[in-house]
């Protein structure tokens, strides 16, 4: 934590460095300013909202105005940016007012709630220039009545220090009657949505031209030579297949999301991923299904051999196979031939408790039931005994296994570990409020006054 | 067979491809071309607002310069003549926005007479709600020059995109026309300047 302050420190100070540099240089070329040049208060410090570089008003006053101007933007998000500049050359303070609104985007975008106060000494004139969420509560009129009332009495003895600030303490008492609230960005989905749309069908085509390949390719292949394992061949490729798609797509576009969008809700878009393979999952089971139950050609004669439906099967399968399928430890398909009788059975082990039993080759051996022969203590392991049976032929088998010793605090390591980890991740937090920020895009129709002293 | 297929997709995959970004390019054209409107009716708005301020100006005005009836008419006459041209953001060909671009610089010219002799009532310009008028009147100048600028940015920016490849394709497809801008004319481009 503190190297990320000290760091921090260290980029701020870099910053006040290259500003103060980037000041003694303008000072040195005199002081006539451009869209350009002009100091952006808010790159400097987002909680800055005065742009002094002449010193026209003492760096007391420019404190007590920033106060006051970052008190109204936390209250009502009006931005207001004041701007002293010795000279704008022979630009119109009209224009450039208005330019440079635009270009650091003062207020809200959502809003355009900002307020420009542009100050040119040499033109003895001052401008204020309204965004256009500004122009209800500070008409032109009243602004000139301001400058009128509030400043020029002081600007005319130049005191203009005093002038600020009785004119920026009349704006604020204005601007504080309105507030405004924090806006969501929005997003054009007329644009975006197509595309997304059109990169779904293109993940739903991509699923099926991969998925019907496999199915293909496992289909002819003549190294699998029976039904279950071409079965098993397509199941597992699928499983790869779709494990690429829906993890793999996810994760790169998901980097992609992150460094190239700045809108957190495309994230959302990932969850369609797995639900536009979907169909193509379906048809991959499907093909499972097919081609477990395709004919096959009888080794006896020249017909060919069919299923048995799941009822029919029975006759043909032994007590014991008849069993383990009841356990749902195997399914056992049977092929007949009709024209010489000739039959076949191919098993498929599905996923169970059961294992083979080594009396009579049935699978239905499980875990019986555990005993505990010796108890652990802190200081010696302990024994149990473990019974397998065979649910079909009561075959028993026993085997012994120690038991680790009883530890103490054994899961606070581990759990302080799991911690630190998790801890860690705190330190890619949103830097925004360290960075130099800037104002928040509002624009201005031309609104305001210009006055003269 | 497994060729073919794989053709057959492909060119699926590409249509599916073309058909969707031809959408994504017209809505954006939809869009674009919204801009336009909406900042046509911007301007058409910051016209209205200083054909609003003529009424109150002129009876001002009327009541310490009452003689000037000529140059008074003229501005109310201009500010009829001018409210009466409107364009339908939907149509704005050049020849539409010659013929509004004219009957504002119409009144524009005669607004700035009207100003001009203001100069010779020293009452007049002590007046508070004649100072109020002109700060507005000034204000509401700065704001049509704004507002006719960045309208023609966004046309400049529409007709840029209807005319480049591929989009040009769409917008001819459907219809998108190049919008007209504003151009500088001589005198009209310049607010009248308001003197204090």
């Amino acid at each position: 934590m503190n190297i990320l302050k000290a760091k921090l420190l260290k980029i701020s100070l870099k910053r006040s460095l290259l500003g103060c540099l980037l000041f003694l240089a303008l000072q040195a070329f005199g002081s006539v300013y451009n869209l350009n040049n002009i100091p952006n208060p808010k790159i400097i410090d987002q909680r800055s909202h005065v742009s002094n570089p002449d010193n026209i008003i003492s760096t007391g006053t420019v404190k007590q105005l920033n106060d006051v101007l970052q008190s109204l933007e936390d209250s009502t998000l009006t931005e207001v940016a004041i701007v002293l500049v010795e000279s704008i050359g022979d630009e119109n303070i009209e224009l450039f007012a208005t330019d440079l609104f635009t270009k650091w985007g003062i207020g809200k975008e959502k809003d355009n709630n900002g307020l420009l106060i542009l100050f040119v000494k040499d033109q003895r004139a001052i401008r204020f220039e309204t965004g256009y969420g500004i122009e209800g509560v500070l008409p032109d009129a009243l602004a000139s009545r301001i400058q009128n009332q509030s400043m020029f009495p002081y600007f005319k003895t130049g005191n203009y220090d005093e002038g600020f600030i009785k004119g920026v303490e009349h704006v604020v008492s204005v601007l504080e009657e309105e507030k405004f609230e924090e806006a969501q960005k929005t997003i054009a989905w007329g644009v975006v949505l197509p595309i997304i749309i059109a990169i779904y069908l293109i993940i739903i085509l991509i699923s099926f031209v991969w998925i019907a390949s496999a199915v293909k390719k496992i289909k002819h292949n003549d190294l699998l030579p029976t039904n279950i394992s071409k079965y098993k061949a397509l199941k597992s490729e699928k499983k790869s297949i779709l494990l690429t798609l829906n993890i793999g797509i996810p994760a790169v576009a998901f980097v992609l999301i992150i460094l190239f969008v700045e809108n957190p809700v495309f994230l959302l878009f990932l969850l369609g991923v797995p639900v536009v393979t979907y169909p193509a999952n379906l048809y991959s089971k499907i093909m499972m299904w097919k081609i477990r139950r395709q004919p096959i050609p009888c080794n006896a004669c020249d017909g060919t051999m069919r299923i048995l439906s799941e009822k029919k099967e029975d006759e043909y399968l032994s007590v014991s196979q008849q069993f383990e399928e009841q356990l749902h430890a195997v399914d056992h398909d049977v092929f007949v031939c009709k024209d010489c009788g000739n039959q076949a059975v191919f098993t498929l082990d599905k996923p169970s408790v059961y294992a083979e039993c080594p009396n009579c080759k049935t699978k239905a051996f499980t875990l019986h039931k555990r005993t505990v022969m010796v108890a652990p203590t802190f200081i010696h392991g302990g024994t149990e005994r473990v019974t397998y049976k065979c649910q079909f032929c009561g075959h028993e088998d026993h085997k012994n296994n120690n038991l680790p010793r009883i530890s103490r605090g054994g899961h606070i390591a581990a759990g302080s570990a799991a911690g630190s980890i998790f801890s860690g991740r705190g330190g890619f937090g949103s830097g925004g409020g360290f960075s130099g920020g800037s104002f928040g895009g509002g624009m201005s129709g031309g609104g305001g006054a210009t006055g003269r002293w | 067979m497994k060729k073919k297929t794989i053709i057959t997709l492909s060119i699926i995959a590409i249509l599916v491809i073309l058909v969707f970004a031809a959408i994504s390019t017209y809505n954006s054209l939809v869009g674009l071309e919204e801009n336009v409107g909406k900042q046509w009716s911007n301007v058409e708005n910051q016209y209205q607002r200083r054909a609003d301020l003529i009424p109150n100006l002129v009876a001002t005005v009327k009541g310490y310069a009452a003689h000037e009836s000529t140059t008074l008419e003229n501005v109310v006459s201009a500010r009829a003549r001018a409210t009466q041209v409107t364009v339908d953001p939907n149509d704005l060909t050049p020849e539409k926005l010659q013929e509004f671009q004219a009957a504002q610089g119409e009144l524009s010219s005669a607004l700035g007479r009207l100003l001009m002799i203001t100069e010779n009532y020293p009452d007049l310009k002590a007046n508070e709600n004649f100072k109020e008028l002109q700060v507005q009147l000034e204000g509401t100048e700065n704001r049509i020059s704004t507002e006719r600028t960045r309208f023609n940015e966004v046309s400049k920016d529409f007709n840029a995109k209807i005319r480049r490849f591929p989009t040009n394709i769409i917008a001819s497809m459907f219809g998108f026309e190049r919008k007209a801008y504003f151009e500088a004319e001589a005198g009209s481009e310049k607010a009248p300047t308001v003197e204090f």
